[in-house]
């Protein structure tokens, strides 16, 4: 039976600790985002929602979620750039044979092949700036 | 029958007595106006009727049924009030159309249909459902806001400051609207404002709250004219206070003469007070030789504002006579009317 199994090396021998870590270190910013766009929600519309027989449940799905959509987005793109550049915590936690964007670039760096881990490096900036670049355009448009 | 009744409705929040012993009825499509300086109570009162706030004593009840007191409290999604705010609290992400129709239930497509048809025409906004709200002008959000709480077809209309965020020029002409048709479809209202020109325009009643309590209750003629406190008559207008003496039961002696009053006073003969004057209540005659002297003048359209002394008494006068001069002699004449004297 699969589930009586012992679990193994779970926590060592997989992405699970990685993800974990990942999970608890950018937490705060996923909040932050979420709580920025909380915040502009104005207390009035819960208000109104409930008075027009809306119950606590109707009103996160058919209000809330709806106007937090961009700051889940826009949180998960943080935390999606904040990952892709983390090194410590991948590095002490990836399993054996994993390597992601910034431990690769560390190894080469580190064994001063500065031409090989180049192309990496430059991934990390690119693909970090392009979310940049939506969020930018999108706090403008709030303004 | 009284669709709201309100008995003795007692507040606190965090230890701060907010409301105190409030009772207030309501009649089956009457407006009232909940007046009175910010931090007063008034829209705390309102959310307890709506369900938003809790109350510690007494007891509110729409038609009878008990909302809140004697162990009952119905949740708010139960009550059927509809409010309107001040920021009108239209659901960004939604169409008109379906913030219209967002309290509706229990309706097939073409009544819903319907029902948005004659809310549309009602606000006069017919042919806009497919907008969003920031696509609207403030004063068409809120007639948004006033049809989407008139669909849910509630007993009770709760109005909290509505009309704060209008421009002045058309603030007037939409409360008159928003009042015919809260009378049109006899819903009874609610309504919350600090301005006492907006409740004058807009309310049958007046209750005049201070410090969570409801000082004075009535038609809006009745506070202005027989206010029962100086806090009274200072919140509905300008005011001035001659030191008087009664001398008869219809009669006062004061600084600038006897002056009659048409009603008999209930101050015994004799005592001290101090006499409410409004500022049309006193008349301005052209008199090289009379006792006052203008030393401000101000025009405001239909009526002049002056400022005028007599014998070390300085008294404010509005007069419909524009031809006073600062400096001029003029005669006060105080014409007979119901006095309202504050004793001492």
């Amino acid at each position: 039976m699969v589930w009586c199994q012992p679990p193994g090396l779970l926590f060592t021998g997989s992405v699970f600790a990685l993800i974990f870590a990942f999970c608890v270190r950018f937490i705060a910013i996923a909040i932050g985002s979420l709580e920025s766009s909380y915040k502009r929600i104005s207390p009035s519309l819960d208000m109104a929602s409930i008075t027009l027989g809306q119950s606590p449940r109707q009103l996160l799905r058919s209000v809330h979620l709806p106007l937090l959509r961009k700051g889940m987005f826009a949180g998960a793109l943080l935390v999606f750039i904040e990952s892709m550049k983390e090194l410590p915590a991948a590095l002490l936690l990836r399993p054996i044979g994993f390597e992601n964007l910034a431990t690769y670039v560390f190894q080469f760096v580190s064994d001063e092949k500065l031409e090989h881990g180049a192309l990496a490096a430059i991934v990390i900036v690119l693909v970090g700036l392009v979310p940049l670049i939506y969020l930018n355009r999108s706090l403008e448009q709030s303004r | 029958m009284s669709t709201l009744s309100i008995h003795n409705v007692t507040s606190d929040y965090q230890g701060q007595v907010i409301l105190k012993q409030l009772d207030l009825t309501l009649q089956q499509g009457e407006i009232v106006a909940l007046l009175g300086p910010s931090g007063c109570g008034k829209t705390t009162l309102l959310k307890a009727i709506a369900g938003l706030q809790a109350i510690s004593e007494g007891s509110i009840s729409i038609n009878g049924q008990v909302l809140s007191g004697d162990g009952v409290f119905v949740a708010s999604e139960q009550r059927g009030v509809g409010m309107i705010f001040q920021d009108y609290a239209l659901f960004p992400h939604l169409t008109v159309a379906d913030n219209i129709l967002f309290g509706v239930k229990g309706l097939n497509k073409l009544e819903r249909q319907t029902r948005l048809e004659d809310m549309l025409e009602l606000v006069k906004l017919t042919g806009l459902g497919e907008r969003y709200p920031h696509e609207l002008s403030g004063g068409q959000q809120q007639r948004v806001s006033i049809a989407r709480a008139l669909a849910y077809e509630p007993e009770l209309m709760l109005l909290d400051e509505p009309f704060s965020n209008i421009d002045a020029q058309v603030r007037h002409e939409m409360m008159l609207e928003i009042r015919a048709i809260l009378k049109q479809r006899n819903v009874s209202a609610v309504f919350v404002t600090h301005s006492k020109d907006e409740a004058f325009v807009f309310a049958d009643q007046l209750a005049l709250f201070e410090q969570g309590r409801i000082v004075q209750h009535g038609a809006a003629e009745t506070l202005y004219s027989t206010p029962n406190s100086h806090y009274v008559a200072d919140f509905l207008g300008i005011t001035n206070y001659l030191d008087v003496t009664v001398t008869a039961e219809q009669q006062v002696d004061s600084p600038l003469g006897i002056i009659i009053s048409t009603t008999a006073l209930p101050h015994t003969i004799g005592s001290k007070g101090k006499l409410l004057l409004r500022p049309q209540q006193i008349l301005l005659q052209a008199n090289d030789k009379g006792d006052a002297k203008i030393i401000e003048r101000r025009f405001l359209g239909s009526v002049c504002h002056y400022h005028v002394l007599q014998h070390e008494v300085f008294l404010e006068i509005n007069s419909p006579m524009m031809n006073f001069n600062i400096g001029q002699r003029v005669q006060l004449v105080i014409p007979e009317h119901q006095l309202v004297v504050f004793s001492e």
